[in-house]
C-alpha cells in the first residue's frame, strides 16, 4: 500500500467514530394543560386535557391523576380530543374532593422517544397545603439494553450491507480481472449475510421499540404489529424495512448480473447497479427523517447532514469489512497482489468519506447542542465525547500502526519473503479498525436513543449563581441592585416558597413588578411564570409547587422597578426530591 | 456471428432482472422522498 494510502486508511479509521447515525433534536412538547399547573379550581374538573406541539398517539400515552394518597382518579383510556388532534384527554371521577392532585403524563414523541412530566393542581376553595407527592415510576426509556443492542445490530447490519455492496460492485471489482485466480465471491456472500441480518434486525428493533412504548411484552407480536404504523416513528421504520428489502433484492440482482472479468459493464449491469444504488441512497435517508434530524431546525440542513453522514459511514464500515473478508478469502500467494489492487482504490473512497464525516458530524453537533458545556454536562453530550474518545484511540492506534507497518510494506514490495508478514500486519490493523468502528456505531446507537438537551439548557450559562440542593439564601448583584434569593425548602414536587429581597444602596426597592419564570434545563417542559407579591418593603415572595421534577431549574426573576430600566436576574437551582 | 436461442433467452433474462432491480430502486426512492417531503414540507 502506498504511503498516501496508509495515511488515508489511518485517518479515515480514526474519524470513523462519526460514521454512526447522528440523530438528535426535538421531542413532543407540552404546550397547554387543562387544568393549568398549580391552579386552584373552585370545582373539580371533569377531564384532564394535555395539548402537545405535535399529534402524539393516545394508545402510547399515559395520563395519571392521583391524590395525596396516590389513589388513581382517572376513568377510561386516554383519547384524542375531537376538536384538536394535538390534545389528549382523560376523564376523571365525578365529585373529586377538595385537595391537591398530581398529574403525571408520559407520551411518545413523533421521533419515537418517550417524554414525561408532572404538575399539580388543586380543587378548592380550601385545598390546604400542597402535600409531597410521589411521582409514579413508569418504565419507559429508549436506552434499555435490549433496545440499544437491537438498534446497534440494525444499524450495523444495514450500514455493513450497503458498504459491502459498494465495495464489491465498485471498489474491489477490478481485482478479479487484474489478479488471476482471485474471486470476489466471498464478499458477495458476506453482503448477502449482512443484508439478511438487516432485513431481520429492522422488524426486531421495531418490535422492541413498540413494546417499550406501549408497555407490552416483546413477545406480544399480534398486539404489537398493528401498532407498528401508528406513530410516525413506527411508520418510518416500516418504510425503512420496505426500502431495505427493495435494496437487498436490487443489489442481489446487480451482483448476480455483474461479470467483474470484463472491464466494461453491460447495459443490464449498469441498469441493475443504478437501481441498487438508488435504493441504497433511499435507505440511508430514512433514519434521519424519522429520528431527531427530522425534528430539528433547520431540517433542510439536519436531514441532508444525517444522510451524508450515513452514506460516508456505510462506505467506510463496509469497506473495512470487505477488506477483512478479502484477506481471509484470497489465497496466501495471491493476497498481497490482490490487496495492492484494492487498498489504494478503497483509500481514495475513504479520503472523501473522512472529509464528509468530519463536515457533517461537526455540523450536526453545532445544530443539536444548545451550548458548548452541554457536551460535558448532559448525557447526550457525554455520549458525543465518548465517540470523540474512540476517535482519539483509533487515531493513536492508526498512527502507531502506520509507523510500524509502513516500512514493512515498502520492504515487502522489494523483498517477496516479507510479503506475508506485511499482509498479516495489515489484517491486524484492519481488524482493530473494524472493532473501533463497530464500537463507534454502538455509541451512536446510544447517542441517538438519548434525549438531546432542551433549548433551555443554554440558560444555565447566563446564571448569576448556582444554588441548591436544599434551602437557598444566596445574594447576587445585578444592574446596581443587591438581590437576595430565598427558596425554601427547595424540594421537587413539594410546595416551595420563593422570595426575592431587593435593595439599592441599602434601601429596599418598593412597588416593583416582579415575575418569576421557571424552566427545567434538562427536560422539555412548559415554562411556568408567577407574579411575586411585595409582602414587606423590598421583599417579594410567592409560594408555589413550581419545582415539579428533580433536576436543575432556571429561576429568572424579571424585575420592573417603578422607575428605572427593567432587568432579569437568573439563578440556577438544583432541586432534589 | 449469430446468437443461439439460449443466448438470446439469457440476454432477455438479464435485461428483465436489471429492469426489476431498477424498478425496486425507484420504488425505494419514491418511498424515501415522500418521507423527506413530509418532514421538510
Amino acid at each position: 500500500m502506498s504511503r498516501r494510502g496508509r495515511i488515508v486508511v489511518a485517518l479515515a479509521v480514526a474519524i470513523a467514530g462519526l460514521a454512526a447515525p447522528s440523530l438528535a433534536g426535538a421531542h413532543a412538547y407540552l404546550i397547554k394543560t387543562v387544568p393549568a399547573p398549580s391552579r386552584v379550581l373552585n370545582s373539580p374538573p371533569r377531564n384532564v386535557a394535555l395539548t402537545y406541539d405535535e399529534a402524539v398517539e393516545p394508545r402510547f400515552a399515559i395520563i395519571s391523576v392521583t391524590d395525596a394518597k396516590g389513589r388513581q382518579e382517572t376513568i377510561g383510556p386516554v383519547t384524542r380530543s375531537p376538536s384538536n388532534p394535538d390534545t389528549l384527554v382523560v376523564r376523571l371521577r365525578r365529585h373529586l374532593p377538595q385537595g391537591w392532585y398530581l398529574i403525571y403524563w408520559r407520551a411518545i414523541s413523533v421521533d419515537g422517544h418517550p417524554v414525561q412530566g408532572a404538575f399539580t393542581y388543586a380543587v378548592g376553595p380550601n385545598p390546604g397545603p400542597a402535600p409531597k407527592f410521589v411521582v409514579p415510576s413508569i418504565a419507559g426509556t429508549a436506552t434499555s439494553p435490549d433496545l440499544l443492542v437491537s438498534r446497534w445490530v440494525m444499524f450495523l447490519s444495514v450500514m455493513v450491507a450497503i458498504g459491502l455492496f459498494a465495495f464489491r460492485a465498485v471498489i474491489a471489482r477490478p481485482m478479479e480481472r487484474r489478479v488471476s485466480r482471485t474471486s470476489l465471491h466471498a464478499v458477495s456472500v458476506a453482503f448477502v449475510i449482512a443484508s439478511v441480518i438487516g432485513v431481520m434486525a429492522i422488524p426486531v428493533y421495531l418490535d422492541f421499540a413498540t413494546a417499550t412504548d406501549s408497555l407490552r411484552s416483546v413477545f406480544d407480536v399480534t398486539a404489537l404489529v398493528p401498532l407498528f404504523r401508528v406513530t410516525a416513528f413506527g411508520r418510518g421504520y416500516v418504510d425503512l424495512l420496505i426500502c431495505f428489502a427493495l435494496f437487498a433484492v436490487s443489489a442481489w440482482i446487480s451482483l448476480y448480473l455483474d461479470r467483474p472479468q470484463r472491464e466494461r459493464r453491460s447495459v443490464a449491469e449498469i441498469v441493475a447497479q443504478t437501481g441498487a444504488l438508488m435504493a441504497a441512497a433511499a435507505v440511508l435517508v430514512i433514519p434521519g427523517t424519522t429520528g431527531h434530524a427530522g425534528q430539528t431546525s433547520p431540517r433542510g440542513l439536519a436531514v441532508p447532514f444525517d444522510w451524508l453522514h450515513l452514506i460516508s459511514g456505510s462506505l467506510w464500515l463496509g469497506g473495512l469489512v470487505g477488506l477483512l473478508v478479502l484477506w481471509f478469502s484470497v489465497g496466501a500467494e495471491r493476497r498481497v497482489p490482490a490487496l495492492t489492487v484494492v487498498v489504494p482504490r478503497f483509500s481514495n473512497v475513504a479520503l472523501i468519506s473522512v472529509l464528509v464525516l468530519l463536515g457533517t458530524g461537526t455540523g450536526a453537533t453545532i445544530i443539536h447542542m444548545p451550548a458548548v458545556n452541554a457536551l460535558w454536562d448532559t448525557s447526550y453530550g457525554v455520549a458525543i465525547l465518548v465517540k470523540i474518545g474512540i476517535l482519539t484511540a483509533a487515531l493513536a492506534l492508526a498512527a502507531g500502526n502506520l509507523l510500524r507497518t509502513r516500512p514493512r510494506l515498502i520492504a515487502a514490495g522489494e523483498v517477496p519473503t516479507r510479503a506475508e508478514p506485511a499482509a498479516r500486519l495489515l489484517r491486524r490493523l484492519i481488524g482493530g479498525e473494524t472493532f473501533l468502528v463497530a464500537s463507534a456505531v454502538f455509541v451512536a446507537a446510544v447517542l441517538s436513543s438519548l434525549a438531546p438537551p432542551p433549548p433551555a439548557f443554554a440558560l444555565q450559562n447566563s446564571a448569576l449563581a448556582q444554588v441548591g440542593p436544599g434551602r437557598v439564601a444566596a445574594t447576587v448583584h445585578r444592574a446596581g441592585y443587591r438581590l437576595q434569593v430565598l427558596v425554601s425548602p427547595n424540594k421537587a414536587a413539594a410546595p416551595d416558597s420563593f422570595a426575592l429581597r431587593i435593595t439599592k444602596h441599602g434601601k429596599p426597592l418598593r412597588h416593583a413588578s416582579i415575575t418569576l419564570t421557571f424552566n427545567h434545563t434538562e427536560m422539555q417542559m412548559p415554562e411556568q411564570e408567577y407574579q411575586l407579591k411585595e409582602t414587606r418593603p423590598g421583599l417579594y415572595s410567592r409560594a408555589a409547587p413550581a419545582l415539579i421534577m428533580v433536576g436543575k431549574w432556571s429561576l429568572a426573576f424579571n424585575v420592573a422597578p417603578k422607575t428605572g430600566a427593567p432587568f432579569t436576574a437568573l439563578i440556577l437551582d438544583q432541586a432534589n426530591g | 456471428m449469430s446468437r443461439s436461442r439460449s443466448d438470446i433467452a439469457g440476454i432477455r433474462l438479464r435485461l428483465l432482472l436489471s429492469v426489476l432491480a431498477l424498478v425496486a430502486g425507484i420504488a425505494a426512492l419514491v418511498i424515501a422522498l415522500s418521507l423527506v417531503r413530509s418532514v421538510l414540507g
